[in-house]
C-alpha cells in the first residue's frame, strides 16, 4: 500500500490533533479552529502547549515508530496549524 | 530607598526556528533565548540597555539566557543552560554568569488525567563577578497544572488555567521551591559556606478587554519571598521579597507572522540573592520586539 501524501496525511491527523487540544484547553472540538490561536483564543499557556507533547507523540508514532514531539516545540507553538504541521512532520519522518 | 527611571534602547527576543525536523535532537526548535530562564509563563525577552543620562556616568545592563532542550521524552525537557547578567551601573552593580543544567518535568500526561505535577530546576554554577564568589546552585520548584476549562469564568481559582471575567482574562500560577548554594571561594575568605532557602511564588497575568484587544494589553506580576533556612555567610539578612510588575501594550502582534513591537513599563521592587541582584526598586520604560522566525 502507497504512502499517504502530505494533504492526506494532513487531513487524517487534523481531527486528532484537534481532539487533543480540546481535552487540554477544555474547549469543544468544533470551536477549535486552524486559524484558532492557541494561547490568546483558548486560553493554552507555555506549560499547558507543552503539555501537548505525550499526546502528538502518540498520534506521530502510530505513523512513524521513532517519531518524537518535544516539550519545547509544543511550547512554542502560536496556531492549531502549526500544531496539525508539528505532528504531520512528525509522522512523516521529514 | 531610591528610585531610578531609564529607558531600555533595545529589547529582543529570539525564540526559535520552526522549520527544523521535529525528531531532531539537534532541532532549533529546541533552542530557548530570552533574559532568565526563572521566567514560567511570562516571556522576558533577552536584553541590552545603554544608559546615558546628563551630567552622569553613562552605564549598561545585560541579560541573556540561553537553554537546549536535550531531552528524548516528551514530557520534559532536559538541557544545558546559560545565563549572564551585568549592570555596571555604580550603585548596583552586578554580574552573573551561570552555566547547568535545567528541566521541566510534567509528569502525568495531562491527556489522560485531570491534572499534573510540574517539577522546575536547575543545577548549575555561578560566578558572582561582584562578590567575587564561585559556588554550585541548586534549585528546584513546584506547581500543579491543570487541565483549561475553555476560559469559563466558573474556574478562575484553578491555578495555571486562563479565566475569561469579562472584561479581562486571567491566570495565576502559584510555586513552591527550594534553592541550596555552596559558595566555594568568597573575597576574602578561602572557606566555603552554604544557603539554603525555601520560596513561595505567586505569577498572575491579567489581558483587559482581551477579545477586543487581542491580549495586546497585559499586565503581568510576579511576587517571590525567600526565607534563609540555614546562611553560613555573614548576611544576617534572612528575608528576600522581590516584586515584579510589567505593563505592555502591543502595536502590533501578528501570530501568524510571530511577531510583536510594543512599549512597556516594568516596576521592579526588592531583592534576588540567588541572582546577585540587590535591593532596590527600578522602574523601566521598554520598547519592546518579539520575533520568532520560521
Amino acid at each position: 500500500m502507497p504512502n499517504p501524501t502530505k494533504d492526506e496525511l494532513r487531513k487524517e491527523i487534523k481531527p486528532k490533533v484537534i481532539h487533543n487540544i480540546s481535552i487540554l484547553s477544555g474547549f469543544d472540538e468544533d470551536r477549535i479552529k486552524e486559524e484558532s490561536k492557541l494561547f490568546e483564543d483558548l486560553g493554552m499557556d507555555d506549560d499547558l502547549r507543552g503539555a501537548l507533547s505525550p499526546g502528538f507523540q502518540r498520534i506521530a508514532k502510530a505513523y512513524n515508530p521513532v517519531a518524537s514531539i518535544s516539550k519545547s516545540a509544543c511550547k512554542k507553538l502560536s496556531l492549531v496549524s502549526e500544531a496539525i504541521d508539528l505532528v504531520v512532520k512528525g509522522a512523516q519522518g521529514a | 530607598m531610591k528610585c531610578r527611571h531609564f529607558v531600555s534602547l533595545l529589547m529582543i527576543q529570539f525564540v526559535a526556528l520552526a522549520n527544523a525536523r521535529a525528531q531532531d535532537l539537534f532541532s532549533l526548535d529546541r533552542l530557548l533565548v530570552r533574559q532568565s530562564l526563572d521566567t514560567k509563563q511570562v516571556a522576558e525577552p533577552a536584553f541590552f540597555n545603554f544608559v546615558a543620562p546628563s551630567g552622569k556616568s553613562t552605564w549598561l545592563s545585560i541579560g541573556l539566557g540561553i537553554k537546549y532542550d536535550a531531552s528524548p521524552a516528551s514530557n520534559w525537557e532536559l538541557g544545558p543552560f546559560i545565563e549572564y547578567a551585568k549592570s555596571t551601573e555604580i550603585e548596583k552593580e552586578q554580574s552573573i554568569f551561570k552555566a547547568g543544567v535545567s528541566y521541566d518535568w510534567t509528569i502525568l500526561d495531562l491527556a489522560e488525567n485531570i491534572s499534573s505535577p510540574l517539577l522546575i530546576g536547575k543545577t548549575n554554577y555561578n560566578r558572582d563577578g561582584i562578590k567575587e564568589t564561585d559556588g554550585l546552585q541548586f534549585s528546584a520548584s513546584f506547581t500543579i497544572l491543570f487541565r483549561g476549562k475553555g476560559k469559563k469564568p466558573d474556574y478562575f481559582y484553578i491555578p495555571n488555567i486562563v479565566s475569561n471575567l469579562g472584561a479581562f482574562d486571567f491566570l495565576y500560577s502559584p510555586h513552591l521551591g527550594f534553592e541550596y548554594e555552596d559558595i566555594m571561594r568568597a573575597k576574602g575568605n578561602s572557606t566555603s559556606a552554604t544557603i539554603s532557602r525555601i520560596l513561595g511564588k505567586v505569577q498572575i497575568s491579567i489581558y483587559p478587554f482581551s477579545e477586543s484587544l487581542e491580549n495586546k494589553f497585559e499586565i503581568l506580576s510576579d511576587f517571590t519571598f525567600r526565607h534563609d533556612i540555614v546562611n553560613q555567610t555573614p548576611s544576617t539578612d534572612k528575608d528576600h521579597p522581590i516584586l515584579k510588575l510589567n505593563l505592555n501594550y502591543y502595536l502590533l502582534k501578528d501570530a501568524k507572522a510571530k511577531k510583536s513591537i510594543g512599549v512597556g513599563i516594568a516596576y521592579i521592587n526588592g531583592e534576588d540573592p540567588a541572582a546577585g541582584f540587590d535591593q532596590q526598586q527600578l522602574v523601566k520604560l521598554s520598547l519592546i520586539f518579539q520575533w520568532n522566525p520560521k
